[in-house]
Parts: structure tokens; sequence; C-alpha cells
């Protein structure tokens, strides 16, 4: 160690110890927890209540839109059957809402993971979901993002529409887990979507400002599980796949 | 161990470091910076329970907290790092040996990446592999940082 090296160590060593020591350190960081899981606990509640914003949304127009009659079919917002009686549209509209989503393949498509809704979201008045899925084609997995109106329902129609995008998905070489690199989602507020093999059970992401998140699984086929980001993270810089007992696999 | 003993063992035997490391670094709140800290670990000390895995985590917590609170203190037109010394040089190190001070000028005088790894290598005693993991840099950073940083040091102790 060279003298500098020796000076430099002595004078950081004084100055840490200007630091007077905390008296009531762990009491404060119990009171920080509480308030968090406080503020948590709220968080689900006005999570629920917007939700419940959402529904009455869609509900409360197809309500008004089907008891009208023939206006919806002209439209082409709903489909034939529901606008029969005045009681039908009430069991379509719930079942629009509450069951799994489903895919409905083009000629050629397998279906590997049914459709996952990522996030909704509202532009120009227009409610919309965006699902995240995966087929097959050709040979090739691919993973495909599409935004279609809530008046769609759960299905997405491989027939009618256009993904938003889709990204191929290779498998990876041996002692490799990660299928491709990560896949943002700008259309639902920038979430993330990785592909693992497994025994990948989670996702640990370090974001640009160095903060740490996890993804979640949200599909899982055979081969593969694809995990999801909550909205609005920034850039990850780093990424690892871990496994059940939280080792890690493989990082990028 | 019972996992939130693990976490009260852990936060006994490192609150008080890292709370000064966010004071070398030049924050101006390393209590309220090491408790952040400490919150966040909480949150996630489900996957992080492992001192290897705890510490590192902390270290990158206080460190990227420590950048926050600087480029925040710099919006409002405050230079944290050298005021922050000189008030608590006057105050708490009258006596301080005049050598000290000029090597805590000249560390005021570099850049804030220099400073942290001079900082991480020569208080908190960290190889390469741990400080590069905690900045979120390479090894070869790590190391042509750490020697600009001591050309650096030599030369503002010259010049002072």
């Amino acid at each position: 160690m060279d003298e500098l090296e020796g000076r430099l160590r002595s004078a950081l060593a004084e100055m840490a110890e200007e630091v007077p020591p905390s008296h009531h350190a762990w009491a404060e960081h119990q009171r920080r927890v509480a308030a968090k899981s406080r503020r948590d606990r709220r968080r689900p509640v006005l999570m629920a209540a917007a939700a419940a914003a959402v529904v009455a949304l869609i509900a409360v127009p197809t309500l008004i839109l089907n008891t009208r009659g023939t206006g919806t079919e002209q439209a082409g917002q709903a489909p034939p059957a529901s606008s029969s009686t005045a009681t039908e549209p009430t069991k379509q509209t719930r079942s629009s809402l509450l069951p799994s989503p489903k895919y409905v393949a083009k000629p050629g498509e397998t279906v590997v993971t049914e459709p996952f809704l990522l996030a909704g979201s509202v532009r120009n008045g227009v409610i919309s979901n965006t699902f995240a899925y995966t087929v097959r084609t050709a040979g090739q997995t691919v993973l495909c993002v599409v935004t279609q109106p809530t008046s769609e329902g759960q299905v997405v129609d491989g027939t009618k529409v256009h993904p938003d995008f889709c990204a191929p998905l290779n498998r990876p070489a041996q002692g490799r887990y990660f299928w491709s690199g990560a896949v943002v989602v700008p259309q639902a507020s920038d979430i993330y979507l990785f592909v693992a093999s497994p025994p990948t059970d989670k996702i640990l992401l370090r974001e640009s400002d160095g903060s740490y998140a996890a993804g979640v699984r949200c599909m899982q086929s055979g081969e593969f599980t694809v995990f999801c980001t909550a909205g609005g993270l920034k850039k990850p810089t780093a990424y690892s796949a871990l496994d059940p007992a939280g080792v890690a696999l493989e990082h990028r | 161990m019972d996992p939130m003993a693990a976490f009260s063992a852990l936060f006994d035997g490192s609150f008080e470091a890292m709370k000064r490391l966010a004071y070398l670094l030049g924050a101006d709140d390393p209590e309220n910076i090491a408790q952040e800290a400490f919150v966040r670990l909480h949150d996630r000390w489900h996957t992080l329970y492992d001192e290897n895995k705890a510490l590192p985590y902390l270290r990158a917590m206080v460190v990227n907290l420590s950048r926050s609170r600087l480029r925040h203190l710099r919006v409002v037109r405050r230079t944290p790092p050298d005021v922050m010394l000189d008030e608590l040089s006057a105050e708490a190190h009258a006596m301080a040996r005049q050598e000290h001070g000029r090597i805590r000028e000249a560390l005021g005088k570099l850049s804030r990446r220099q400073r942290e790894v001079l900082v991480l290598r020569y208080w908190m005693d960290l190889d390469q592999a741990a400080i590069a993991e905690t900045l979120g840099i390479a090894v070869g950073t790590v190391k042509a940082t750490t020697s600009h940083a001591m050309v650096n040091l030599r030369k503002h102790l010259e010049e002072g």
C-alpha cells in the first residue's frame, strides 16, 4: 500500500467517525415499515375502486346499447345473440368480463399459451385491453401483443385482429435459460416481458436507477414461462433468472 | 435463524456502516438514506434472505439513494459534499489534523464515480468485484476509475 493510500484510508476512517450513532434507528425503521405497510394495504382498495369504475364504464353503456335493440348490431359492437332479449345482454356482458381470455388461431397457427391481460387503457374515449399470447406458426414460436377495445371481450380473434407486434422466441443454448431479450410493451405502460425455460421461477431485474423489481409468472407452456413486470418500470439494466430456491440460473 | 431475526441482526450489524457510507458519498441526510435502504431491503427480504445477497443490495441501494439525493440538491442549487463536509469539519473536528482536511477537500473535487470507488475501496475495503457489483459497472472500469481517482487525488493535493 503506498503512502497516499494509507493517508486516504486514515482520512476516510476519521470522516466516518464524524457521523454520530443513531440511538433509535430500529424503532424508526419499524415506524417506516409500518407506515409503508399501511400505504400498501390502502392500494388494493383504491385499485378495486378503479376496477369497479372501469367495469361500470364498460357495462353500463353496453347494457344501454343492447337494450336499445338493433342499434348495437348495426354498429357492429356486439355479437348478434346478445340483442335478442332484454336479459341476454346482461349475461353476455358478464360473461365477456369474467372468463379467461382465449385466442382464436388463424389457419396454420397453433396456440402455445392463451392470452394474458397485461393492462387496460383509455384512448380517445375508447377503453382497450392489451393482451400478450404465444403461438406457433411455420415452426416458429412467437410472442405477440395485441390491443383491442374491451367491446371485443376476452376473446382475441387472430382471424380478425392484427397484433401490435410479434417477437420470435428462440430456444436458448444448452445451459442458458432466457429465450430472448426483454420485450417491452409500450402499449401497456412499458411492461417488460421475459421468456425463460424451466426451472425458472422468478425474474429479478435491476432498473436503471439501481432499484430492483421482480417479474411474475403470467403465461406458461411446457417449454417456457413468460414473466411480466409491473408497468412504469425504468429500463432494466440487468436481469436474472432464479430457480424456486432463489438460486440464480442466468444473468443478463 | 428466523428470517426476521436475521433481518434484525443485519440491521444491527450494518445500519451504522450504511449511514456512514452515505455520508462519505456526500449525502447530507445519511440516516434517512440508510433507513430507506433498509425499508426497501425489508420489502424484498424473501428473495434476499442471505447475507451474500443482502449486503450487496444494501450497498447498491445506499449508493443509488445518495446519488439521487445529490442530484436533487444540485437542482435546488446546493453543493452538499463541500458544504456538509466543511460545516461538519468546523463543528465536529476543529482539532482534526490539517492533513486529513486536505484529503477531505481533494475528495470533494473528484467526480462522483471516482469518489464512490475510493470510498468503497479504502473505507469499506471492498474488492474490485464487489465494487463493480455495487456500482453496476465492469471490473475493468473499477480498475481504471480507481487509478484515475488516485492520480487526480494526488494532483489536487499537490495543487492545494
